[in-house]
């Protein structure tokens, strides 16, 4: 169902790094980093950038709810955690908006692979409705400069509302420009550009 | 002999079935009767006011431990006597069975969380090893054969070991507003679910009861679902189980009494008597703590759990479970 992943993996236990070595591949994804401690995940991640990073909770020298954390605010990325402990505590920790599964050792592969097809569903959700809301805010934005522009227009050149938004139209029709862009010029210049673009 | 209406009452002898008996051949289990006549007749020589604690029998055949205080009397037609005032410590034992039991519970609890995380970490390492090797001898079938033997074996240590950890965890309830009902019937349907084919059948007596209460719904479903486990798994064809819900109170407040009835062998003296006890089970797998759990969350409902005295063939689990805890 999910095409090849390239997967970043992290757990202290050798015998459970090998596992990932050898499961992964079998489920049609890539590993592309194993790491042994928080800080080494970081480390490979911050480079690699993965689809998806599986990590233990408790490891030396940073934890994987920690690890992953830091992570994220480099950018969107989901992330599966496996853990022995199943304390409130880490359910409390664990409830950044990365964090698309928690399974509780000991895990049988079907849990992981269930675990990867829900996470990467669910983040292409994530992604798409945080594409959405950036997309209305830039609009939102875009609607705001070309207003101003406007005002700008009416006041300096003395025109009424219909006759200020012909002129930026036009402007941005000539210049083969976006009317938001052709607004934010207008706004930099502090005055009518009009003038000398189309003397 | 003469006895006064609160034998009975601790006993259920009546007072003329033991008029004129010999106390002790009649009351006394038959280990504890040295003391119990020595004590009496030191009393009727004028000695040893100490009292004296010694079981008397209850006639469905369990003891019942009082503290006898004993003084000479005289008169009633110039015969000596020993008046013997007797003070049942019972229910006094079985609040300090249950601080006993709470702080067994307790420390046991304390040792399994700490274990918790590393075996449930070796038992993850014992997984993926098992997996890598079904891997490595994919073209083996005798071999995958002992790995799918190795992986049942490995899942039994795993449920005993989350059986006992549930068993002893405190229990700490979420509590809403929760339909009874829907609670059994999700705990059926899950169970049915894992059996399928068979032809068991769930009938319910509720007769406009109310079967809302406060309770933890996750919780409560482990209830039915241990409970249910038993009736569907009670006799040998398929299971007929009968639900039957009606008000009742408990110690003073509104509840609703839930009994679950199976059609399968019923339950021996022994099973009766036993069958919340940890560890106490009839089936050849499984840890024998499913109803020792089942009563731990009754119990934390502020509710009652108890077999059923009626006869019939099955065995009847009744559940006592307040509306709205205290």
């Amino acid at each position: 169902m999910n095409s090849a992943l390239r997967i970043a993996v992290a757990d202290d236990e050798q015998d459970v790094r090998d596992y990932y070595q050898r499961v992964l591949p079998r489920l049609g994804h890539q590993l592309v980093a194993v790491a042994r401690t928080g800080r080494d995940l970081v480390e490979q991640c911050r480079a690699l950038r993965p689809d998806l990073i599986i990590t233990d909770i408790k490891m030396p020298d940073m934890d994987g709810i920690e690890a992953a954390e830091k992570l994220s605010r480099e950018g969107p990325i989901p992330v599966i955690l496996v853990s022995a402990y199943h304390r409130p505590q880490l359910f409390e920790r664990a409830k950044g908006d990365h964090i698309l599964a928690y399974l509780v050792k000991p895990t049988k592969q079907a849990d992981l692979e269930a675990a990867i097809a829900i996470a990467m569903q669910r983040f292409g959700q994530f992604q798409a409705l945080r594409k959405e809301a950036a997309d209305r805010g830039q609009a939102l934005e875009e609607r705001k400069l070309v207003e101003r522009a406007k005002g700008l227009l009416m006041k300096q050149a003395a025109l009424d509302e219909e006759e200020a938004f012909g002129r930026l139209r036009r402007l941005a029709r000539d210049r083969n420009q976006k009317l938001a862009d052709v607004a934010r010029i207008i706004l930099a210049a502090g005055e009518d550009p009009s003038s000398p673009v189309t003397s | 002999l003469r006895v006064n209406p609160f034998l009975e009452h601790v006993t259920g002898r009546r007072p003329d079935e033991v008029w004129g008996e010999d106390w002790f051949a009649a009351m006394v289990p038959p280990g504890e009767r040295c003391p119990a006549r020595e004590a009496t007749l030191r009393a009727l020589a004028g000695e040893g006011g100490e009292p004296i604690i010694y079981p008397v029998l209850a006639v469905d055949g369990r003891r019942r431990s009082v503290e006898w205080a004993n003084r000479a009397l005289n008169g009633l037609g110039g015969e000596a006597c020993v008046l013997a005032i007797g003070h049942d410590l019972s229910a006094l034992e079985e609040a300090q069975r249950r601080a006993l039991q709470a702080e067994r519970l307790a420390a046991i609890g304390e040792m399994v969380a700490g274990l918790s995380h590393e075996s449930r970490n070796a038992l993850h390492r014992s997984q993926v090893c098992l997996e890598m090797l079904g891997f490595a001898v994919e073209d083996r079938p005798e071999a995958l054969q002992l790995i799918a033997r190795l992986q049942a074996a490995q899942d039994d240590l795993y449920r005993v070991f989350e059986d006992v950890r549930t068993y002893a965890a405190p229990i700490v309830l979420d509590v809403r507003a929760c339909d009874v009902a829907e609670v059994w019937r999700a705990a059926w349907a899950q169970l049915k679910s894992s059996c399928p084919g068979r032809d068991d059948e769930l009938l319910e007596v509720i007769d406009g009861v109310d079967p809302r209460c406060a309770a933890d719904p996750f919780r409560l479903g482990q209830v039915f679902r241990n409970i249910l486990d038993n009736a569907l798994n009670a006799g040998a064809g398929p299971a007929r189980v009968e639900i039957a819900c009606r008000r009742t109170d408990l110690d003073g407040r509104p509840a609703i009494r839930v009994a679950v009835r199976d059609n399968g062998t019923g339950l021996s003296p022994e099973q009766r008597r036993r069958i919340f006890e940890p560890f106490f089970t009839t089936k050849t797998r499984g840890t024998g703590l499913g109803m020792a759990i089942t009563r731990r969350i009754v119990e934390a409902h502020a509710g009652r759990i108890a077999v059923g005295e009626g006869g019939g063939p099955g065995a009847e689990i009744i559940v006592t479970l307040p509306r709205g805890l205290p």
